[in-house]
C-alpha cells in the first residue's frame, strides 16, 4: 500500500528467488497435499510424533513461526487463543519454529515469554515440515485434512496489510474461517491467502 | 516466494538467459559476502541490527545475512528498510538512511549468484559502535520514575510522561538524547517542556505512569525535538539552542507498539546544554499553522485525496536547517516546496507514504539558503478511503481537526534562522502575522456559519430538518447541517 517503489527491482528479485531454489529449498509450486504423511519429528517435549497422522483430529493446523520476527511475535496472543478454542473442537494444533539455528532452550524461553507454552511445539531445523506444508513466511498457518489435503495455507488474518503496516480493524480472520468451515464440513471459503511477515530463514 | 510466482511465466526467458549469460561469462568475478555484501550491510544495517538495539535480529555475520536474504531484499524493495521517509531532490538530509541503486544491485547479484561467503580474510571489521550515550556524557540525565507496562496486544498506545527537571536557572539545549528502556515497543517519542506544572499534575493524577493524549497535552509547552527508531541524536547547528526555562518539566510523548508479550518501559533522557547563550535565535514557520487547527480540516468519509494547502512568503533572507511534518492515521502525502524570486522551484520535503509511526524530525546536512521573497508552498493530503489500511474507521467516517488519534491534524514545520541575525525580528513578526491571518480567516468562516444558523427562521429551520435530517433523529448532525448549508448557498 502506498509504497511506490515496490516493484522497482522485482525482476531482479525474481531471478534471485528462482536461482536460490536449489540451495534454499523453495519449490516452484507449493504442494496441495502432504506428500509424506508418515513423517515423524521430535517435539520440544522430547517425544517423537507424526504431526500429520490425524486420524482422530478434524485436521492438523501447523503454525509456522520464528522467534525473532516482530510480526510473528505480535500474533502470539491470537495463536494462543486459536489453540485454546480450536484444540477443544478436535483440531491438532502445533507451533513450528523454522529458524534452522534456533536452540531448544531459545524455543522454551520464547514460549514462556509469549505465553505459548500450552501449544505443542516443534523445532523444524531441517525444514522437513516447511517443505511438506509449503510454508514460506512466518507467521503462516497450514491446515491439512486427515487425507493429506492442504485445506488452508496463508495468513492468520488481515492484521498486517504489508510489512510495517498494521490494520486497525481486522476484518478477515482467514485461519479461523478455515477451521470453522472444516468443523462444519464445509469447503474452506478462501483456501489460500498471502501471509505477511518474515521469510522462513534459509537452511 | 509466492508473491513472485505469478511472474514466473513471464520471467522464464529472463531466468534462462541469466543462467546462459552466467555460464558464458567465466571472467566475471563472483559477488561474495565478505568482499562485497558485508561492507554494505555493516555500513547501512548493523547500527540497529545488533544486540540491544532496536532491530529484531542481528545482521553481523555471513550466516545472519545469508539465511535472511529473501527478507532483506523484500524489505529493501518495499522501501520499508532502511527506514527513511523524507525525500528532496534538491537538498541532502543529515543522517539519511538508504541504499544506492548500485548497492541494491550488488545485494541482488549476491543472492542471485548463490549467496557465496567468499574469502574470510576479506571480511571488513565491524564499525566501531559507540555504546551508551552517542554524544558523550550528558549534562543532565533524567528517567521515568516508574515503569509503564504495555499490554501484549491491542491498538498502539500514545502516552505522555512528565518528568521534573528541577532546574533553578534557564538552560540552553544543544541536543537531547533519548534512550528507550525497551526497544521492542518504543517506536518514537517527541519532547516538550512545560512551565505550568500542568503535565506533571496530569501524570500524577493518573493512577498508572503517564497520561493519555495526543500531542503534548498542555496549552503552553515548547517543542524541543524528538526521537524515532533508528534515529541518531544530533546537536543543533553551531550557535543555536532551544531555551529551557527554569522550573520546566520534561514531557515525553511516546508511541508504543505492542510486541505480542507484556513489556515495561522506563525511558532515559540525556540533555546536552550549551555553556554560552546561542549566538542567534531561530524560529519555525508551520504551514498550515497550529497543526492545521485553523485550516478547517473536515475530511469526508471515503475521500482518498483530501488536500489542504498554505503558503508563506519569506520577508528576509533565511537559512533553513530543520523540517518535520505531522498528521495522524489518515495522512497520506506531505510536500513543502520553495519558489525563489527568480522562479526556481526547490523541493524542501516530500513524504509520499506518510505513516504516523514514523514521525521523524529531519535536519538538512547544510543550511538551505532561501532569499527574501521566496514563497513556501505546503500541501498536506489525507486518505479517508477504505483503501488506507491505517484508517481507524471501517467503514470510513467524516473526520475533523482535533487532538485525539481519531481526529486529524496536518502541517509541515520548517526551522530557520534569519541570514542576517538583525532581521530576526522581521521574520518572527511576519510568521506571527501569518498565524493571526489564519486565525482571522477561521473566525470569519465560523462567523458565516453561525450567522447562517442564527438567521434561519423557525419555519425554514423546520423545513430544513424535514428535508436534510437523513438519520431521522429530529435534529441536524454536522454532516446534515453542511448539506443544508450547501443547498442554501445554491439558492
Amino acid at each position: 500500500m502506498r509504497r511506490p517503489h515496490r516493484i522497482r527491482f522485482l525482476p531482479l528479485l525474481l531471478v534471485a528467488a528462482l536461482s536460490c531454489a536449489p540451495i534454499c529449498g523453495s519449490e516452484s509450486t507449493p504442494p496441495d497435499s502432504i506428500q509424506n504423511a508418515e513423517i515423524a519429528i521430535k517435539y520440544i517435549d522430547g517425544v517423537e510424533r507424526s504431526p500429520f497422522q490425524t486420524e482422530k483430529a478434524k485436521a492438523v493446523a501447523l503454525l509456522f513461526v520464528t522467534q525473532d520476527c516482530p510480526i510473528s511475535n505480535a500474533y502470539a496472543p491470537e495463536l494462543a487463543r486459536i489453540h485454546k478454542e480450536y484444540s477443544q473442537q478436535g483440531f491438532d494444533i502445533a507451533l513450528v519454529y523454522v529458524d534452522p539455528d534456533v536452540s531448544d532452550e531459545a524455543i522454551r524461553k520464547h514460549r514462556s515469554e509469549y505465553s505459548l507454552a500450552e501449544i505443542p511445539a516443534i523445532a523444524d531445523r531441517t525444514h522437513a515440515l516447511v517443505t511438506q506444508a509449503g510454508a514460506t513466511i512466518t507467521p503462516e498457518a497450514v491446515v491439512a485434512l486427515p487425507d493429506g489435503t492442504i485445506a488452508y495455507r496463508g495468513r492468520i488474518d488481515n492484521g498486517f496489510p504489508s510489512l510495517g503496516q498494521r490494520r486497525h480493524n481486522i476484518s478477515q480472520r482467514d485461519l479461523r474461517n478455515a477451521l470453522d468451515a472444516i468443523a462444519d464440513h464445509k469447503p474452506v471459503p478462501v483456501p489460500r491467502t498471502q501471509a505477511v511477515g518474515c521469510y522462513v530463514p534459509s537452511l | 516466494m509466492p508473491r513472485t510466482f505469478k511472474y514466473i511465466v513471464a520471467a522464464t526467458t529472463l531466468v534462462a538467459s541469466h543462467f546462459l549469460h552466467a555460464s558464458n561469462s567465466p571472467a566475471a568475478a563472483p559477488i561474495t559476502f565478505t568482499e562485497h555484501v558485508a561492507p554494505i550491510v555493516f555500513e547501512n544495517c548493523a547500527s540497529c541490527h545488533r544486540p540491544d538495539e532496536a532491530a529484531p535480529f542481528p545482521l553481523l555475520s555471513y550466516r545472519d545475512v545469508q539465511k535472511r536474504a529473501e527478507l532483506i531484499l523484500t524489505v529493501i524493495d518495499d522501501g520499508y528498510m532502511p527506514p527513511w521517509h523524507a525525500q528532496s531532490k534538491d537538498f541532502e538530509f543529515h543522517g539519511r538512511r538508504g541504499l544506492d541503486p548500485e548497492e541494491i544491485e550488488t545485494l541482488v547479484a549476491w543472492v542471485d549468484g548463490g549467496r557465496l561467503e567468499g574469502d574470510p580474510a576479506k571480511l571488513p571489521d565491524l564499525p566501531q559502535f559507540t555504546s551508551g550515550w552517542q554524544l558523550g556524557e550528558p549534562d543532565l540525565v533524567v528517567s521515568m520514575s516508574d515503569g509503564y507496562t504495555l499490554y501484549a496486544e491491542g491498538p498502539d498506545i500514545y502516552r505522555n510522561f512528565a518528568i521534573p527537571l528541577n532546574l533553578d536557572e534557564d538552560k540552553w539545549i544543544q541536543a537531547i538524547e533519548f534512550r528507550p528502556g525497551n526497544r521492542a515497543i518504543v517506536h518514537h517519542s517527541l519532547f516538550y517542556y512545560d512551565t505550568t506544572g500542568e503535565a506533571l499534575a496530569k501524570d500524577r493524577s493518573d493512577p498508572i505512569p503517564g497520561y493519555k493524549t495526543m500531542g503534548n497535552g498542555v496549552e503552553r509547552g515548547g517543542a524541543i525535538g524528538g526521537w524515532a527508531v533508528g534515529g541518531i541524536a544530533k546537536k543543533l547547528p553551531e550557535g543555536l539552542a532551544y531555551r529551557l526555562p527554569k522550573g520546566s518539566d520534561l514531557i515525553l510523548s511516546t508511541h508504543f507498539h505492542p510486541s505480542g508479550k507484556e513489556e515495561t518501559e522506563v525511558s532515559t533522557v540525556g540533555f546536552y546544554f550549551s555553556e554560552k547563550p546561542p549566538t542567534q535565535r531561530f524560529t519555525a514557520v508551520q504551514l498550515p499553522p497550529a497543526f492545521g487547527a485553523l485550516a478547517r480540516v473536515n475530511i469526508p468519509a471515503g475521500d482518498p485525496n483530501y488536500t489542504k494547502t498554505d503558503s508563506f512568503v519569506l520577508p528576509v533572507d533565511v537559512k533553513a536547517f530543520g523540517i518535520s511534518s505531522h498528521a495522524h492515521y489518515l495522512g497520506k502525502r506531505m510536500n513543502l516546496s520553495a519558489t525563489l524570486p527568480d522562479g526556481t522551484a526547490k523541493e524542501l520535503l516530500t513524504i509520499d507514504d506518510w505513516d504516523f509511526s514514523w514521525q521523524e524530525q529531519y535536519q538538512y546536512k547544510d543550511y538551505v539558503a532561501l532569499p527574501a521573497g521566496t514563497r513556501l508552498d505546503a500541501e498536506v493530503v489525507w486518505d479517508n478511503s477504505v483503501n488506507n489500511p491505517n484508517n481507524p474507521n471501517d467503514p470510513p467516517q467524516r473526520v475533523r481537526w482535533g487532538r485525539e488519534s481519531g481526529d486529524e491534524m496536518g502541517s509541515i514545520t520548517l526551522q530557520m534562522v534569519a541570514a542576517d541575525p538583525a532581521e530576526f525580528g522581521t521574520l518572527a513578526q511576519s510568521i506571527r502575522s501569518h498565524v493571526s491571518e489564519a486565525r482571522k480567516n477561521a473566525r470569519n468562516a465560523r462567523g458565516r456559519q453561525n450567522r447562517l444558523s442564527n438567521t434561519i427562521a423557525p419555519r425554514i429551520r423546520e423545513q430544513l430538518i424535514t428535508r436534510f435530517d437523513t438519520d431521522k433523529d429530529g435534529k441536524l448532525s454536522a454532516e446534515e447541517r453542511e448539506a443544508a448549508q450547501n443547498a442554501l448557498r445554491r439558492r
